[in-house]
Order: C-alpha cells, then sequence, then structure tokens
C-alpha cells in the first residue's frame, strides 16, 4: 500500500484540489478548482486567481502554516500559466514548492497525454510523483 | 439484499417510467389531506459518508493507527468512500420509485384498469352506380373494406360493418375506424375516396365529416387514479337518489340533472318503485340509459328521460343607475340571464321563476329595481301562472325577452 505522508500528503491534497473540477465529487461539489475544458486563461486576472486558488486550498488541504501562490510563464494568447505554490508545513518548519502547468492540465485532459502533464509538475525542483 | 428487495428491485428494472411516477406523485401531492408515505429505503448520503469514513479511521486491534484516518477530502480512500456512497444512492433513489407495472398492478387489485387507447370512427357514404339502380342490382360493401386516405398515404380506413345498398336507395352509411389508436386530430371530409379493390357496382365512396367516437389515447396513470377515485366514491351501483344523480353527473357527464321517485312522465298518480332520471343535455339521455341501467336495482323501475325545456319570453322594466347607456344596461340583464337562470343554471320545477329571475337581475350592480315583470311561453303564449311545471321542466328565457329600461 503507497501510504503518503507528511509534507507528500500536502503536496499530493494541493494538487488533487488544483485537478478536480467544481461538482465532479458527489459529496463535495464545491470541492475542487480547475478549470473548465474550454476555458479560456483571459478569463482571469492572474492577481485575483492567485487569491481566489490560495483560498480554495487552505480551504481543503489542512496541515498549512503558510502558503503563498505565484504564477510564471503567463501568456494570455497561447493558454499557458505555469503555477508556484510555496507552503511550510506545520510540523517540518522548511519551505516547499510546488510548481506546474496549471491550464496545461485542460489540454492534457483534451489530448490524453496526461503522462506528459505529470512529467512537468515538480516539487523542489526533482519530478513529483503523483501518489 | 433480502428477497423482497430483490423482487422489488427487478420490477423497477422491468420498466422506468419516470414521467408516469412522478405525474402520479404530483397529482397525490396537490391534495394536502391525503396520509403522506414514509422513504421506502431511507438513505442520507452525508451521515453514510461520515459514518463510513469514522470506520475507516478507527485503529487496528494491536493499537496501531489506521492508514486511512486523513479526513481530508483530497485523500484516496476518500474518493472511494464517496463514489460507493454515490452510487448506493443512486441504487436507493431506484429502490423508491415504484414502476409503472407495480402501479397498474395496484390498480388492477382495487378494481381500476388503465383504459387502452380506442380507433377513431369515422361515417362513409358509399353510392352505387346508375347502372345498378336501373337494373335493380344490389351492391355489398363487406366487413374490412379498405379506403385509403388521398391526403396521407399511411392513413387508412376499414369498415366495421357489412352493409348492402338495394331497392331504389343511393347511398348508404357505413361506420368504419381508422388504421391508428388515439384521439383524431385534423379529418378532411371527402378526405377517404381512395378505394384499392374495385367494388361491384360501387361508384364512389367518401367522408362525410360526421365522427362516430373521436378515438382515445391510452390513459395515463394520474387519470386512472382520480378515475378510480370517483368509482370508489359512488360504488358501481344505484341505490340511493344521490347515487343516480352522481352516476348521471360523474359517470355520463351530463351537465344537469334530476332525481325523483314517484313521478312518471306522461301520466299522473304515484308509483313508489320508479325512478325518474332527468338529463340535461337531452341529446344524452340513450348514453345515460346503457351506463344507469346495469347499475339500478333489480325492484326499482327506472326511467331516464330528456329534459323538457320550456321557452319563456315577456317583458321586464328595470331601473338602472343614471350613468349606465341602455346597451349596457340591457348586456348586464342578459349576462345575469344567462349565468343564473338559463339551463344549464336554473331550478329543476321552478314555480317561482318570476322570483328567481328578478333576484339575479337585482343582485347585477347598476340595476337596483325591477319595477314589471310579465313571463310567457314563448310558442303557446300561455301566461306562467297557467303552466304545470313538473320535476322535468327548466325554463329558458328567449332572447325575444323585452327589457325595458328605465332611470331617474
Amino acid at each position: 500500500m503507497n501510504i503518503v505522508s507528511g509534507t507528500r500528503k500536502i503536496t499530493s491534497d494541493i494538487l488533487t484540489v488544483c485537478l478536480t473540477r467544481k461538482g465532479e465529487r458527489p459529496l463535495h461539489p464545491t470541492y475542487g478548482i480547475a478549470p473548465e475544458l474550454f476555458e479560456p486563461l483571459s478569463n482571469y486576472a492572474p492577481q485575483y486567481w492567485i487569491y481566489q486558488i490560495s483560498q480554495e486550498i487552505l480551504n481543503w488541504v489542512e496541515g498549512i502554516e503558510q502558503l503563498s501562490v505565484n504564477t510564471f510563464d503567463y501568456e494570455d494568447y497561447k493558454n499557458r500559466l505555469g503555477t508556484e505554490i510555496s507552503f511550510i508545513p506545520q510540523n517540518v518548519p522548511d519551505v516547499n514548492v510546488l510548481t506546474f502547468g496549471f491550464y496545461e492540465y485542460q489540454g492534457a485532459v483534451w489530448n490524453q497525454s496526461l503522462d506528459i502533464f505529470m512529467d512537468g509538475v515538480a516539487l523542489n525542483g526533482s519530478r513529483f510523483i503523483f501518489p | 439484499m433480502s428477497n423482497l428487495m430483490k423482487v422489488l428491485y427487478l420490477e423497477v428494472l422491468m420498466d422506468y417510467n419516470y414521467v408516469e411516477h412522478y405525474e402520479l406523485m404530483a397529482a397525490l401531492a396537490t391534495d394536502p389531506r391525503i396520509i403522506e408515505s414514509a422513504v421506502l429505503y431511507n438513505f442520507v448520503d452525508d451521515q453514510m459518508y461520515a459514518a463510513l469514513m469514522d470506520r475507516m479511521s478507527q485503529a487496528f486491534s494491536d493499537g496501531s493507527p489506521s492508514p486511512l484516518s486523513s479526513r481530508s477530502p483530497g485523500s484516496g480512500h476518500s474518493i472511494l468512500a464517496e463514489a460507493v456512497i454515490h452510487i448506493q444512492s443512486l441504487q436507493a433513489h431506484e429502490i423508491n420509485l415504484m414502476g409503472y407495472l407495480v402501479w397498474i398492478q395496484l390498480y388492477r387489485m382495487l378494481g381500476v384498469e388503465i383504459a387502452s387507447a380506442e380507433y377513431p370512427v369515422i361515417n362513409l357514404v358509399f353510392k352505387r352506380t346508375f347502372d345498378a339502380i336501373n337494373s335493380n342490382l344490389l351492391a355489398q360493401i363487406p366487413l374490412g373494406t379498405e379506403i385509403r386516405s388521398t391526403i396521407d398515404p399511411s392513413l387508412v380506413v376499414y369498415t366495421i360493418e357489412t352493409a348492402e345498398i338495394m331497392g331504389q336507395d343511393v347511398t348508404v352509411n357505413v361506420p368504419a375506424r381508422l388504421n391508428r389508436r388515439g384521439t383524431i386530430l385534423d379529418l378532411r371530409i371527402g378526405e377517404f375516396t381512395d378505394l384499392p379493390r374495385l367494388l361491384a357496382f360501387v361508384e364512389s365512396v367518401t367522408n362525410d365529416g360526421v365522427v362516430y367516437s373521436q378515438g382515445r389515447e391510452k390513459e395515463t396513470l394520474s387519470l386512472a387514479m382520480l378515475r378510480g377515485r370517483e368509482e370508489f366514491r359512488i360504488g358501481k351501483r344505484c341505490v340511493t337518489l344521490s347515487d343516480y344523480y352522481t352516476t348521471a353527473m360523474q359517470v355520463v357527464g351530463a351537465k344537469k340533472c334530476n332525481v325523483v321517485r314517484g313521478y312518471q312522465y306522461g301520466t299522473s298518480g304515484t308509483f313508489n318503485d320508479l325512478v325518474t332520471v332527468v338529463i340535461y343535455p337531452g341529446e344524452m339521455t340513450t348514453i345515460a340509459d346503457a351506463a344507469i341501467r346495469p347499475r339500478s336495482m333489480e325492484d326499482d323501475r327506472l326511467s331516464i328521460i330528456a329534459a323538457e325545456i320550456i321557452p319563456i319570453d315577456g317583458d321586464m322594466t328595470i331601473r338602472v343607475v343614471a350613468h349606465l347607456s341602455d346597451n349596457q344596461a340591457f348586456d348586464l340583464a342578459a349576462q345575469a340571464i344567462i349565468d343564473k337562470v338559463n339551463p344549464p343554471s336554473g331550478i329543476w320545477q321552478n314555480r317561482n321563476l318570476a322570483d328567481t329571475l328578478v333576484d339575479a337581475i337585482e343582485q347585477v350592480e347598476g340595476i337596483y329595481a325591477v319595477t314589471q315583470i310579465h313571463l310567457k311561453n314563448s310558442l303557446t303564449n300561455v301566461s306562467l301562472e297557467n303552466i304545470e311545471v313538473q320535476p322535468w321542466h327548466l325554463f329558458e328565457i328567449k332572447d325575444s325577452f323585452n327589457i325595458k329600461i328605465i332611470r331617474n
């Protein structure tokens, strides 16, 4: 059994919130923040989007002491947005940085290239294998 | 799953008629006095999910903590538990639905059946050839003769009687049924003229627009329920006079009905075992006879007659308020007569027609008095006081009634 704990568990929970669409979970219909399949990135101002996603993560993921969300590689016309989530767990006082291409997930679902998408998910600079 | 559950579940699987089920539930919900039913398989999603998560987070018997203790909705076991609960909840919903066939069986046990769809029946006019009339040759139209529509190629009628044209007759009327069930929507006169197989000595055939039966769609569950309730209310027999009344009004569909015991139409005297049912409109008498006679008691003699309508005219003077024009006052008075005095309103065997009329008119806002009134039979000119009113009499004020309007 692959039991996840500690920092890896928090990382996994953050990723699950980010990659689940609202309404996907029947008993938690408000859970998740993944974009709609055809939702354009230009719908959001990144500043507002950063605030919204950090609120969602703090709401659903337990054991986070501090959280900050940033974007990189933001290109509206290519519908591309890299996400950098830094968090400090409550138990282990060190900073962890999770990065992934948020809107690439749309394309991964659409093109069924989830493996390629998962290759791009990195925790502290090294590839994070989604449990 | 118990055996009963399995049977019920299979029954549900057999027929998913959600629309009928929800229509029936909606029809029941409109009556707030009906007893509420408990939910058959009570399943609350949130509570079941919480209970399952509690069970999974229990420590093992050796004291080591459970690896599935996390309550985070992001954890794998929570996603799995949620899916299980959701599927169980869907199944519970299915079990709570009662199938269409189950309803039909319940209604059958109570003696109510779903009325099946019926064919429309129309009239066809067959015409014999000139030669056949001259030579006095018989034209025969066999049962099941097919006549096609000239407009809709899929529409066909079949004769439902054998008919002959003989003697000096030129035409004969034959009832025929359409080839589809359900109510007839748009039938054009002269539509059915195409005889695919020639009939000896028959020149032509056409439909003259007479519809014997409109046909009927299959009855829905909610309609069957309502009809069943009415049947239980009155039963299938007529014992008291109010049973006759209810049958005539609700089963036959008469607009007005009077039931009296002891009077026989056309004679004087008292007949204790005679029930006389008076039907308005009078054209429904035959249908009423067919519906009521099998339900009547063996010891009761039954007479079903049409209402007799006595046409009344005469003159009346009414006083109206100053600002009302003559036309307005006349319209108001006429509307009051239509609403309250003329059939199907009005009273059977009304010995005080003048009072009824005055009351109806004086209730109208703007007319405050009827100063003078005279009523008479408009055909025989017999004054109202001299008419012997019988239980089968209704009065109808004709449009030749003269209303004089004064104001001061």
